[in-house]
């Protein structure tokens, strides 16, 4: 037996180090998922005015900002018992969807693409072409997409003044009054995003990859097509990958993009529960954090350096007391869309599946878009005066790129109590819990081979989560 | 080193301590204090323009301010190019988010006191904080992570805000900003507390017949 240790982890938001023990023949029997960073953000938050929460969380990440400005709004007017006005609601909605779209195709691009252009790969086919499209700095489909990248922002530049750090998003709308002639801009923006996705992602109009609604389909698209999403089936199909990093197939969603229901799909029965945010439990046994179990509005953050058996600055979310995987693969196939349904039922929730949720949600975020700015009505407002409670408590439960973000708010005396956040990768990369149950990942490491001479798909699966590890910490 | 729960500190300085992990007398062998090119965020255009600068030869220590920031950013302020600075010359102000009047007086904003270019040099396309309809809060000085009161509120000693511009003597401040207050025009009265505007400028000569 021996043990891997892989770390810093490079081309992950943060910081990530993931211990590997093998078997005999090269087989992981046990992974071990460290957050190696405290941050305290939950900390920082206790004792400052309610609001100041809007200024501090989006800091906690750069390619999460938003996602983080949009659970502390909702959390905040979960606090006030108000809702933002229907145009404040449509202007932050699109914000969101602009960064987590961004996300999703930098993810592709920069941060899981280049392992394809790994040396254990030259003698492959294909092996030129992945070089050519993703080799780091030098890939053409990257420098693509980065240019395409800077244009979509311009989206959240006239929405909500910058990204990252907005202040625009506000518990009862958003700061920013749209006219007119600027509706129609923001829409010729979103058109640019639409002929870089057909031209160059897909090889296909948006329509036709939104159709696809099988596993069978998807490969007989793929096959012969020339684009960088076609490209990656390709290759995946070539080296077997469609089974490959299966977590626990339970997945967990809070619902998004104002049309998919928040729930829980597990695949041993296959059917969908609602949320029941009420089970969910942060539990702290391998974690360098004292305190014991509790639901996130019980919850709370104090360093522990000398908790026995503690490996990870994570906490270890559980759902029913069970791990759940979250992210564009959960959410999908939660809110029943064909084509995820059908990849985790006939392969499971594979790095493939993972994948393949986020590139085909950017095709769906692009039309839904086209849609909220169109309902935006501008001769109405885009937020209102609100007149604050000095006591209570809020919940704000939203969908980021990588999956459940929620943030639990406590108000006593005009200032905050309590601030508890669980982040997406804080589910998929959590520790153990106090009955030894290993995180997603840990699970989704287990059997893979690895160590000297291994093909690099410890690596594939990994980022197939996508992790966000400064937020995972917060 | 001021708090032991995070045990973080800066390089060269910590808030606005000389100091921090490098020390305050650390330099780099060609002679670099630590160059703080400071915002949260920064504009992507300030670290590479500074880098691009740097590698060509063209800059030295004196392109750089007090706190170690380059000055080609840092010798503006946000104020400078704000669209909302005729409101602030009449001291027309919001009262609140989403109003088109200028943010100081009420709302928190620092933008006469924060040491950038952020509306000479537009964020992602044309935005930057004022343009989006929220207030600056100087997210390039020194310790604006703890400015002692509520970000989006501006702190007051009798009605007047504390933060006043920082090179202007807080007299003629005050003189000058009851002046303008009493000469505002009604259209800008107006549309400082609209969110969109409601009071057209008006216009020199006769209107065209119809």
């Amino acid at each position: 037996m021996t043990t891997v240790r892989l770390g810093p982890f490079n081309r992950v938001e943060g910081d990530l180090e993931v211990t590997l023990t093998l078997d005999a023949a090269g087989f992981v029997t046990r992974a071990q998922v460290n957050s190696p960073l405290f941050r305290g953000f939950e900390r920082i938050l206790q004792g400052r005015a309610p609001l100041d929460a809007l200024t501090i969380v989006p800091r906690i990440c750069g390619i999460c900002s938003v996602a983080q400005s949009m659970a502390a709004a909702q959390a905040l007017a979960d606090w006030a018992r108000i809702k933002p006005v229907p145009n404040g609601a449509l202007v932050a909605q699109t914000v969101l969807a602009v960064e987590n779209l961004a996300d999703h195709l930098t993810h592709f691009f920069l941060f899981f693409m280049p392992d394809f252009t790994h040396s254990a790969y030259r003698t492959m086919p294909w092996y030129e072409a992945a070089v050519r499209r993703f080799a780091p700095y030098r890939g053409e489909s990257a420098a693509r997409w980065l240019a395409a990248r800077a244009q979509w922002f311009h989206l959240v530049g006239l929405l909500a003044g910058r990204w990252p750090h907005t202040l625009a998003v506000q518990p009862s709308g958003t700061t920013r009054t749209i006219h007119a002639m600027e509706q129609r801009e923001l829409l010729r923006m979103v058109g640019q995003m639409r002929r870089y996705l057909t031209e160059s992602l897909f090889g296909d109009t948006l329509d036709a990859v939104l159709a696809l609604d099988s596993a069978d389909a998807l490969l007989a698209w793929a096959e012969g097509r020339e684009s960088d999403a076609a490209f990656f089936i390709q290759v995946a199909h070539a080296l077997e990958l469609f089974t490959v990093g299966r977590a626990y197939d339970r997945f967990l969603s809070y619902g998004a993009y104002r049309a998919w229901p928040a729930g829980v799909w597990d695949r041993a029965t296959a059917a969908t529960a609602p949320l029941d945010e009420a089970a969910i439990v942060e539990e702290v046994a391998a974690s360098w954090l004292g305190g014991s179990a509790s639901h996130p509005a019980e919850g709370e953050t104090v360093p522990w350096l000398e908790r026995p058996d503690a490996y990870s600055w994570c906490k270890a979310p559980r759902y029913h007391g069970a791990p759940a995987e979250t992210g564009a693969l959960a959410r999908a196939v939660v809110a029943g869309v064909p084509l995820a349904r059908d990849l985790v039922q006939r392969w499971g929730g594979s790095l493939f599946s993972r994948v393949i949720a986020r590139l085909w949600e950017c095709a769906r975020i692009v039309q839904w878009v086209e849609a909220w700015l169109t309902e935006i009505d501008v001769k109405a407002s885009f937020i209102e005066p609100v007149v604050w409670p000095n006591e209570g408590r809020g919940v704000g439960l939203v969908e980021a790129a990588r999956g459940a973000l929620g943030h639990w708010l406590e108000v006593a005396n005009g200032r905050i109590q309590r601030y508890q956040i669980i982040a997406p990768t804080t589910w998929n990369f959590s520790p153990r819990d106090q009955t030894g149950q290993p995180g997603p990942l840990e699970k989704a490491l287990e059997g893979l081979t690895a160590g000297a001479g291994a093909m690099p798909f410890v690596h594939h699966v990994v980022r197939s989560f996508d992790p966000c590890m400064v937020c995972t910490v917060h | 080193m001021h708090d032991t729960l995070w045990q973080s500190c800066g390089l060269q300085f910590t808030e606005k301590q000389r100091g921090g992990l490098l020390g305050k007398q650390y330099r780099s062998r060609e002679g670099w204090p630590v160059i703080n090119v400071a915002g949260c965020p920064i504009h992507p255009a300030w670290l590479v323009e500074w880098l691009i600068a740097l590698a060509d030869g063209v800059v030295t220590v004196d392109d750089l301010d007090p706190w170690g920031r380059p000055l080609f950013y840092a010798q503006h302020l946000v104020h400078h190019g704000c669209p909302r600075n005729e409101y602030y010359e009449f001291k027309a102000s919001a009262e609140t988010l989403g109003q088109l009047g200028c943010m100081m007086e009420h709302l928190g904003c620092k933008g006469t006191q924060a040491h950038a270019d952020c509306n000479q040099r537009p964020w992602n396309g044309n935005g930057s904080c004022l343009k989006g309809g929220y207030p600056c809060i100087a997210c390039t000085e020194p310790g604006f992570e703890a400015p002692g009161h509520p970000f989006q509120e501006t702190p007051k000693v009798a009605g007047i805000p504390v933060g006043l511009p920082t090179d202007m003597p807080k007299a003629w401040f005050v003189a000058l900003a009851a002046l303008s207050k009493s000469a505002t025009p009604k259209r800008v009265r107006r549309n400082a507390l609209s969110d969109r505007v409601v009071e057209l400028p008006g216009q020199r000569g006769k209107e065209p017949k119809p």
